[in-house]
């Protein structure tokens, strides 16, 4: 049985396809258009998918949407109704757009995947989160919480999983939304809001939490069992096309911070401090979960999910002893969500085994790379597997920033030993380095380390597995020999990786253990600011070229910068890509 | 009645219409033959592009003014009358109460039902 996943219209559309209950491709519509966080309809990600399944559009057996498209108009007339006049700018935006495309989902569908004339049902958007998450972990029964910027009506949910059932129990209703509330943080420190809420994260720990008491009493009226109202009168989302006001920026003394702008303590310390919330808000929320379900296992989805200190802490802080997040948390995992909810919940299917890994996306064979390489009249070596994991250890640990291509991409969004950079952590200029020279990017962004997962415990206070990059532990206080993947407060975003599901990267890591006694390489997503994860061989050609990266290793293939002829025809990258 | 008659019928309703109607009707009619001509003959040309950029921007312009109508028209009465009826539908008020987690209502469809339905 073929079915079909579907998530767009917001941000981060994408396409997964599940053959009798396993998940055969999934892929985000932005790596192939080209275009970050791309909300249109995923017709190049459905062909991939398709394609990788080896099935075309008239055999599937199903087609699933990941939210209930006029609940959200219903919702949007409700707030027209409720802020109006002020909802003017918001309707005159927003009408055309749903008239011309958000009311006619299922007319769009059959256009896309003519001549495909099967069922096209809807699954509420938390229960599509719920069920990537569930459906996919390890755990035969676990409670639920998902947690986003806004669905149909919920922006957070929890309920238990058990089989292939999921029961929602409760949920707290738009305005009142934690995601949103982190997103309109993050506009007001100036980054941009669905994108860079990371940012926020990674800037926090330079501040402290000084304006967290303030928030609570004030801005967020938070209860015991998690649940939370916001004071709507510091906030315009609700009916404006900015997300604060007037009044949330008297707030905190001064306007929203003008993008690109220097960031002081001010930032710092408001960063911090939503962070601060952010965190007490799951941890109550988790804490109440695991009171009125008596679980220990939990499972996480919904874009807040990807705040991976919040994570930790959930591990760490509550009683929930195993914890299951699924990698692609955001909308894009709504596509796999729904497509299992079909399968599974719907169809009272038996599960599949457990994901133990993200690796869903495009893949491209040796003849494949060759023939691009060939031409574009680029130098190569071609080596072997020993002879790639021991040269690529061995320019790594010689302060060499490298390119890493290899196998299938990955769905999410981290990169995870697929289309990744990777460079030295022991290198204290290393971060510099590749904030400036390769990424382009801020430079108070933090990076990440992959890590032996045998050796994790020994060199981070964690103790279990991170296989998607997304839990935060402390370096162990005998280990801060890795300066460029470790934060200001002596935290790390880690992969955990094992040889099982990646056995060459596994391979590089262990080389460079060898060679320098550390078991623990920077890996960063393979592009600069602004652009999606480079997807194929061209795209990861161009990067490697434009940017001050040392060596590129795509498949087999070796490149040194060096060695390469200039670009035949290029053009500035800032003028393709929209800064995040 | 042959096509000559009917020609001549059209011809004189057209000719009974109003001044300003008949501006209008060969306003669009004009609007329709340049957009078929440069479709057909010159669908990448800088003149299309030029010309769609331009009705595109007309469009824009009465499209404001319809949902200008259309939102004070429906949104605003309604809204007046929730305001008169103290209702709020977004359940803004800022009370302290000991939770503000609400049930998740199932479909009364059931599963599968609530499933075809975009509701």
């Amino acid at each position: 049985m073929n079915v079909l996943g579907i998530s767009c219209f917001y941000h981060d559309s994408a396409a997964a396809l599940l053959r009798d209950g396993v998940v055969v491709a999934a892929c985000q519509e932005e790596r192939l258009s080209r275009k970050k966080h791309d909300s249109n309809f995923p017709s190049r990600a459905v062909k991939y998918v398709l394609k990788q399944a080896g099935v075309r559009a008239e055999q599937l057996d199903a087609v699933g949407f990941y939210d209930k498209p006029l609940l959200k108009f219903e919702r949007m007339l409700s707030t027209y109704i409720a802020t109006f006049p002020r909802s003017f700018g918001s309707f005159r935006k927003a009408m055309p757009v749903w008239i011309k495309e958000k009311l006619w989902v299922p007319s769009i569908i059959r256009r896309e995947l003519r001549p495909y004339r099967g069922p096209i049902l809807f699954a509420e958007h938390h229960m599509s989160h719920a069920a990537s998450c569930f459906l996919v972990s390890p755990f035969e029964e676990a409670a639920i919480l998902t947690v986003d910027g806004v669905g149909e009506w919920a922006t957070a949910s929890f309920g238990v999983g058990k089989g292939s059932d999921i029961t929602l129990f409760k949920e707290i209703r738009f305005p009142h939304s934690l995601g949103l509330l982190y997103s309109a943080f993050t506009y007001y420190l100036g980054f941009k809001v669905n994108s860079a809420e990371y940012k926020v994260m990674g800037l926090a720990p330079y501040g402290k939490p000084v304006h967290f008491d303030r928030i609570m009493s004030d801005m967020v009226h938070l209860n015991e069992d998690g649940s939370f109202k916001l004071n709507m009168k510091y906030f315009s989302y609700d009916h404006g096309l900015t997300m604060t006001n007037g009044a949330f920026s008297e707030f905190f003394g001064g306007p929203p911070r003008k993008p690109e702008t220097w960031m002081k303590e001010r930032e710092f310390d408001i960063a911090a401090s939503i962070q601060k919330v952010c965190e007490e808000v799951v941890l109550r929320m988790a804490r109440y979960i695991h009171r009125e379900t008596g679980l220990t296992r939990l499972c996480m989805a919904g874009g807040v999910a990807l705040n991976c200190v919040a994570n930790g802490r959930v591990i760490r802080e509550t009683p929930f002893k195993e914890l299951f997040v699924q990698p692609a948390a955001g909308d894009a995992g709504g596509s796999v969500g729904v497509a299992h909810y079909v399968y599974n919940t719907l169809g009272k299917q038996p599960r599949a085994p457990a994901w133990t890994h993200a690796y869903l996306g495009p893949e491209y064979d040796e003849s494949e790379i060759r023939e691009y390489l060939d031409g574009q009249g680029a130098r190569y070596r071609v080596v072997s597997d020993e002879e790639l994991v021991r040269e690529t250890a061995r320019l790594i640990a010689g302060r060499s920033v490298v390119g890493w291509f290899q196998g299938r991409m990955e769905f999410g969004p981290r990169a995870l030993g697929g289309r990744s950079i990777l460079a030295d952590p022991r290198d204290a200029k290393m971060r510099d380095t590749l904030n400036m020279k390769i990424k382009f990017r801020e430079g108070f962004r933090p990076f990440a380390p992959s890590v032996l997962a045998d050796k994790a415990s020994e060199w981070f206070e964690i103790d279990c597995d991170s296989p998607y990059m997304l839990l935060v532990a402390q370096v162990r206080d005998g280990k801060r020999c890795i300066p460029s993947v470790t934060h200001v407060d002596g935290s790390a975003r880690l992969q955990t990786v094992t040889r099982e599901t990646s056995p060459l990267y596994y391979d590089v890591i262990r080389e460079f253990e060898r060679l320098t006694g550390v078991p623990v390489i920077i890996n960063t997503s393979f592009n600069v600011r602004g652009e999606p994860i480079v997807c194929t061989p061209h795209d990861a050609y161009l990067c490697f070229m434009r940017t001050n990266m040392d060596h590129l290793v795509l498949g087999h293939h070796l490149l040194d910068k060096k060695d390469q002829p200039p670009l035949r025809e290029d053009v500035d990258w800032r003028t393709l890509f929209e800064l995040d | 009645m042959d096509i000559s008659q009917l020609m001549t019928r059209f011809g004189a309703r057209l000719a009974h219409l109003p001044t300003h109607t008949k501006v209008l009707l060969t306003l669009a009619t004009c609007v329709l033959l340049i957009e078929l001509a440069l479709r057909h003959f010159g669908p990448r040309s800088r003149v299309y592009s030029r010309w769609t950029r331009g009705i595109e921007a007309v469009g824009a312009v009465w499209t404001a003014v319809l949902l200008s109508i259309v939102y004070v028209v429906s949104v605003g009465p309604v809204s007046l009358f929730m305001t008169l009826t103290g209702k709020d539908l977004l359940d803004r008020t800022a009370g302290r109460d000991v939770t503000s987690w609400k049930a998740h209502d199932p479909n009364p469809l059931g599963p599968l039902a609530a499933a075809r339905h975009q509701f």
